[in-house]
């Protein structure tokens, strides 16, 4: 069965193996950050996160068991609630039932805080953190920061005092409670739902045939694409023969972008094609059509009365209280 | 045969997350111009340990290519993992995540021209080389217009264009036709037969005596379940229904002897 001798076909220099000595690694203990080698790292987590978020969606625990359209709608009709309210006393203390909520469900807390709070301070805790101020939010005085001093360059003078207002504080409170209420609902949907259950919800409540779709295809080709990356970098890697300069490794990052971006179409290309030669034509099929258990019943007139509560929190406790 | 090991793998383990093992235990040490082929049932952790060898990524246990330890640390001193890299050439299974360059010369003069030769002389060798390989017609050719065959080949000239001494090799004939095949069957013997170690994963069980001396089977248990001779590993049928190589209608215990 062995193959005819062809060495003679083979270059000249391919029948001399060079055989040269692997020099001795140095330690370096201080390296400039390889950029790549951190996107390989980082599309690495997004699987490993991926799949653990993948074990907790299908656990049979609190949120886990309940019909996603229940929970796509209690979500929906919570994010209006909260953003309608406007006692700050019911958005704080709602925040304990999500938390509550996220426990019962199987999260773990220091997973479900770094994924909500976490954003909310570092997008809306620092846009709103100017608004604390008395030079944007003017009113009654909690803390000077300064008072009487004057300081003018040119035309432009500091205002005499600078203070944390009440005013600016009940703002600022408004915007981060109503932020990590939010976010704090998509994560528990998100969390507890399978993604192609989520857009079979949507699809179901009246998203067109095809959002859905692209919605369910760019999830499941996301991570097709992510792993394709990976091993696009981890090709280039294993090809890296020379020493290479930074400026040399951003320019093939520029050059890949456009050459991944073709391996993409060229994949879409094929997907479609795929699709058509199933039987594609443009329709969806939607597979939730059973009816809600008392349980989700249940669950939904809980949720309404909680929307309410957050709603009109304020109003209710003083007409009790009257 | 080469007294000197070109690798030598000590309970070697890899785990993508913490509760999922790919590879377990491995110990294994493989001679400079060997030919070694790794079969395996899907999963089983083939490519991983290819990787491994390829110093693209670390498990854990020891690990030795030609007396130097491979670990995170040592590849991140630039010169050694380059080093590293022009000793092993590693041709992937997907030959589209290999190619990256404009074009099909660009892409064989990158080895080359990466390891500092003049541009002349990396010309020269890229024309040679795609002589060898049978597309110096397609020297301006985009990679994504190129057939299965055409990139795989282009993936081969572009890894042979640094002369490494050690070929890892993901499935190369997935996907190729007969002639194409037998091209690449005969190329890797010429390329051993000049010096190379090969290391080639495989389910293709008819690929296994053409071009190996030895073989090694990972289990689904991702564990090295055989090492011995291409025909004691064929032979050997409760071995190949164990790796899942073979299923039970299969009749003759040494697959070959089916077609």
């Amino acid at each position: 069965m062995r193959v005819s001798n062809t060495t003679s076909a083979l270059p000249q220099y391919l029948t001399v193996s060079e055989q040269q000595k692997l020099p001795t690694a140095r330690k370096t203990w201080w390296q400039r950050q390889d950029y790549l080698e951190k996107t390989l790292v980082d599309i690495h987590q997004v699987i490993v996160k991926n799949l653990y978020q993948t074990d907790v969606r299908v656990r049979s625990s609190f949120l886990q068991s309940l019909e996603p359209r229940v929970k796509v709608l209690s979500a929906l009709f919570l994010l209006v609630m909260s953003a309608l309210t406007r006692d700050l006393v019911s958005l704080a203390v709602f925040q304990g039932v999500l938390l509550l909520v996220a426990l019962l469900s199987g999260l773990r807390l220091k997973s479900y805080l770094g994924r909500v709070w976490l954003p909310a301070l570092g997008f809306a805790g620092v846009a709103v953190l100017p608004a604390i101020f008395s030079w944007i939010t003017p009113g009654d005085v909690c803390f000077f920061i300064y008072h009487d001093f004057s300081l003018q360059v040119g035309s432009f003078m500091l205002p005499r005092e600078l203070a944390i207002t009440q005013q600016g504080l009940t703002v600022a409170a408004f915007v981060f409670l109503r932020a990590i209420t939010s976010l704090g609902l998509v994560v528990l949907l998100m969390a507890t739902t399978r993604w192609s259950m989520v857009t079979k919800a949507l699809g179901k409540l009246g998203m067109p045939a095809i959002l859905v779709m692209v919605l369910d295809m760019t999830y499941r080709y996301l991570f097709l694409f992510l792993l394709l990356l990976g091993d696009y970098i981890l090709g280039r890697k294993s090809r890296v023969v020379g020493g290479e300069r930074y400026r040399s490794e951003l320019s093939w990052i520029g050059a890949a972008l456009a050459g991944f971006l073709r391996l993409i179409v060229e994949y879409s290309r094929e997907i479609s094609a795929a699709m058509v030669a199933r039987g594609y034509t443009g329709e969806s099929y939607n597979e939730l059509s059973q009816p809600f258990s008392v349980r989700e019943a249940c669950f939904f007139s809980v949720v309404v009365i909680l929307g309410i509560v957050l709603w009109g929190g304020e109003r209710l406790v003083r007409s009790i209280c009257v | 045969m080469s007294e000197v090991f070109a690798f030598e793998l000590e309970n070697v383990s890899y785990r993508y997350r913490e509760d999922e093992v790919s590879l377990q235990g491995i110990n294994m040490k493989i001679r400079a111009g060997e030919r070694v082929v790794l079969l395996g049932p899907n999963g089983g952790g083939k490519s991983t340990l290819q990787k491994i060898v390829a110093g693209l990524i670390f498990g854990e246990g020891k690990f030795l290519a030609y007396g130097k330890a491979i670990t995170a640390q040592a590849m991140r001193d630039k010169e050694f993992a380059a080093a590293y890299r022009r000793k092993i050439g590693f041709v992937f299974q997907n030959s589209d995540v290999q190619l990256f360059c404009a074009n099909v010369l660009d892409e064989v003069m990158f080895g080359p021209l990466a390891m500092g030769m003049p541009y002349a002389e990396a010309m020269q060798r890229a024309q040679e080389l795609l002589n060898f390989v049978g597309i110096s017609s397609l020297t301006e050719r985009m990679p994504q217009h190129l057939s299965g065959g055409e990139k795989k080949k282009v993936a081969i000239a572009a890894v042979l264009a640094v002369n490494p001494d050690v070929l890892i090799l993901d499935e190369p004939t997935n996907g190729l036709d007969p002639k194409t095949q037998r091209w690449m069957i005969t190329t890797l013997n010429a390329l051993h037969e000049s010096g190379k170690t090969l290391l080639v994963a495989t389910h293709n069980l008819a690929l296994v005596p053409e071009i190996a001396d030895r073989a090694i089977v990972l289990g689904e248990n991702h564990q090295m379940i055989a090492d011995g001779s291409p025909d004691s590993v064929l032979n050997d049928r409760r071995l190949l229904l164990e790796a899942n190589l073979i299923d039970e209608s299969t009749q003759s215990a040494n697959p070959l002897t089916q077609y």
